[in-house]
């Protein structure tokens, strides 16, 4: 701009107003210059009316002429063109100002650094643009999850109520409940959040003994860490809800594993050893049952076998006290007779000569000297 | 004329584009400001929001954080009432309660941090050297005194902090509860002895368990069979009783008779091979031998 002056000839007022005044001009012109300089680089908003007849100057290059043109434009219709400029800037620093927040999603609308709503829901919303409202959009239908880790690994080393030592490995999950609270009022949640929960879970480690802890208490230790968790950040005004809070891993220390898994197989095992006893207990208790079932069915047998027998033996006797009555000396002599002839060929018969001692060596009978 | 009005609206644009950042400042949310006057702060707070000031170097904003802070202490090992050692770890969540007397005692975050990690390592070494083992970890929940003892550190850091240096100690509390290294080899070795000892029980109260149900069962394994074997008695006594009956009856009516075969019978069964059997030749059987008669 300055080859510009010095190159350009003083131009005459066109339509000059007032010539009487020549320093007045001089000024003027100068003004002039320095104003169309800055209306070409920005947009002009003030409506100088300086024009100038530029051909008529020879020697200039055609890049100056054109400056030029556009000054002499901007001169006549500057008005003109600074209300459109006026318009266009501020209908884009309007259209600026709308925003959306997405579904899922809530708005904390902050002026000038002040927080005026912190629960702008999903939808179109209007703010104030440009360096005066200013707008944080944060998922907070999401449930956040964090591991919460130990100093030196991804294990909280604890210790029990009966001074043995765990590992375990606790994961927290939260949602944000006042947005505002959550951006504004903690510098970092995670770690607050972080902090809280290792603190709960050593306060409940401290009053259980090793094997609750690995065992039957776990659901517990959850409950009472993010319920007592809870309890805190409410304090603290961190502006988040815990949904869960998990103990992933509950361990004993590498170095003793091998001894507390001894214990869960002597559990095993005795375990086993009772139930091999119950069950042969079952199959003992079947077994004689069984028996008991067939000794009375062989006692019932027997008891009839004998009722039977003794039916039969009436009923021969019977049969044969008919035959005696109708003739009993000769019943009883064939029955006699029978008798001896059946007895008497097995036995060794001796007959003594009537009127004889029974004076016998019976060893000598016998055999046996 | 026209040219001087023009130049006046540039005077003023220019004008106003540098005093207005020169003479506002924005307070965030986060934040509290104290505007300073030539060094000197002046009393009231700048609260989060748009404000004027004197441009600098009249008038210049420091910014403090009004957020809860949170420092976590590295684990430091303490001493108990009872002479034990602990590995004792602790956080502390604090704010600048009183941003001038902070900005005047402190230059840096930093250097509060230092402090606060002083103050909380000698005040909880002092709370828990008050009191035993016992009262920090116990299986009696109603012995073990760990927030309280955390409380109670805090309070006196408080003391301190908050009229020398403008911090509120909002919590204090211990994260982390451990043996020291040094002691660790010992305790697991217990911890190995004191398994040992369960899993033994375990075994022996299992065996014991077996041997009772096994004792139990062959009791009643003899009660039944005992009582199966009386009821098998009385089934054939019955029986037995019956057929008596029945002969009895059949018997009665020639008593002499039934004598007669009866031993007729028992003849049969008694005389066999082994029996040797004097005949008198005059008895009745072999009378007819004789020819008497």
């Amino acid at each position: 701009m300055a080859e510009n002056d010095s190159k350009a000839p003083v131009p005459e007022d066109p339509v000059p107003e007032d010539s009487a005044v020549s320093e007045d001009s001089v000024s003027e012109d100068s003004a002039a210059a320095e104003d169309s300089a800055i209306s070409e680089g920005s947009v002009s908003e003030d409506s100088a009316v300086v024009s100038e007849d530029s051909p008529s100057v020879p020697g200039v290059p055609p890049s100056v002429r054109l400056i030029w043109r556009t000054r002499d434009m901007l001169a006549r219709r500057g008005l003109f063109v600074a209300c459109l400029a006026l318009l266009v800037l501020g209908g884009l620093w309007v259209v600026q100002g709308f925003y959306v927040v997405g579904n899922g999603e809530s708005g904390a609308l902050l002026r000038f650094g002040k927080l005026i709503d912190d629960a702008v829901s999903p939808g179109l919303h209007f703010r104030l643009p440009w360096g005066i409202d200013e707008v944080t959009r944060v998922r907070t239908s999401e449930v956040l999850r964090h591991e919460v880790d130990g100093d030196y690994s991804s294990q909280l080393h604890l210790v029990t109520g009966d001074e043995n030592l765990i590992d375990a490995g606790i994961t927290v999950q939260y949602r944000i409940t006042r947005l505002g609270d959550y951006l504004f009022s903690t510098e970092n949640v995670k770690e607050l959040v972080e902090q809280t929960i290792r603190s709960e879970l050593v306060e409940s480690a401290a009053v259980l003994d090793v094997d609750d802890l690995l065992t039957s208490a776990k659901a517990l230790v959850q409950q009472q860490v993010r319920e007592r968790g809870q309890k805190r950040l409410d304090l603290y005004g961190s502006g988040i809800v815990l949904v869960s809070v998990n103990l992933q891993t509950v361990d004993p220390p590498r170095e003793a594993e091998v001894a507390f898994r001894n214990v869960i197989d002597a559990r095993a095992e005795a375990a086993q050893v009772v139930s091999r006893a119950q069950a042969d207990r079952d199959r003992g208790l079947r077994l004689t049952s069984g028996k008991a079932a067939q000794l009375h069915s062989e006692a019932e047998a027997e008891a009839n076998r004998r009722l039977q027998a003794a039916r039969g033996a009436a009923g021969r006797f019977e049969d044969l006290l008919v035959q005696k009555r109708l003739s009993p000396e000769l019943t009883r002599a064939d029955l006699y007779a029978r008798t001896v002839r059946e007895v008497l060929p097995k036995t060794r018969l001796i007959v003594l000569a009537p009127g004889d001692e029974p004076t016998i060596d019976v060893n000598l009978l016998e055999g046996r000297q | 004329m026209r040219t001087s009005k023009s130049l006046w609206i540039l005077a003023t644009l220019v004008f106003l584009f540098l005093a207005v950042p020169a003479c506002t400042f924005v307070i965030h949310e986060t934040e509290v400001g104290i505007v300073t006057r030539f060094g000197k702060p002046r009393a009231e707070l700048a609260e989060p929001g748009l404000h004027f000031k004197l441009p600098w170097p009249v008038d210049s904003v420091l910014r403090i954080d009004r957020r809860l802070l949170v420092f976590d202490n590295e684990p430091a090992e303490m001493l108990t009432r009872d002479k034990r050692n602990i590995l004792v770890d602790s956080f502390v969540v604090w704010r600048i309660s009183d941003p001038l007397k902070f900005a005047q005692t402190m230059r840096t975050r930093l250097e509060a941090e230092a402090r606060l990690l002083d103050l909380t390592a000698s005040e909880l070494g002092a709370a828990i050297g008050s009191e035993p083992m016992a009262h920090l970890i116990n299986v009696d929940p109603s012995l073990v005194k760990i927030p309280e003892v955390a409380a109670r550190a805090a309070e006196t850091i408080q003391a301190t902090t908050n009229d020398s240096f403008g911090i509120e100690i909002v919590d204090l509390r211990i994260n982390g509860l451990n043996l020291p290294p040094q002691n660790r080899a010992s305790v697991i070795d217990r911890m190995r002895a004191e398994r040992a000892t369960i899993a033994t029980a375990y075994r022996s109260e299992g065996e014991e368990e077996a041997l009772k149900i096994e004792a139990e069962s062959s009791k009643q394994q003899k009660a039944l069979l005992a009582e199966a074997e009386a009821k098998a008695e009385s089934i054939k006594g019955k029986g037995e009783a019956e057929a008596l009956a029945l002969l009895a009856e059949a018997y009665a009516k020639d008593p002499e008779f039934y004598r007669f075969l009866r031993d007729l019978e028992s003849y049969e069964i008694i005389l066999d091979e082994n029996t040797t059997i004097f005949i008198d030749s005059g008895s009745e059987l072999l009378e007819t031998l004789h020819g008497r008669k």
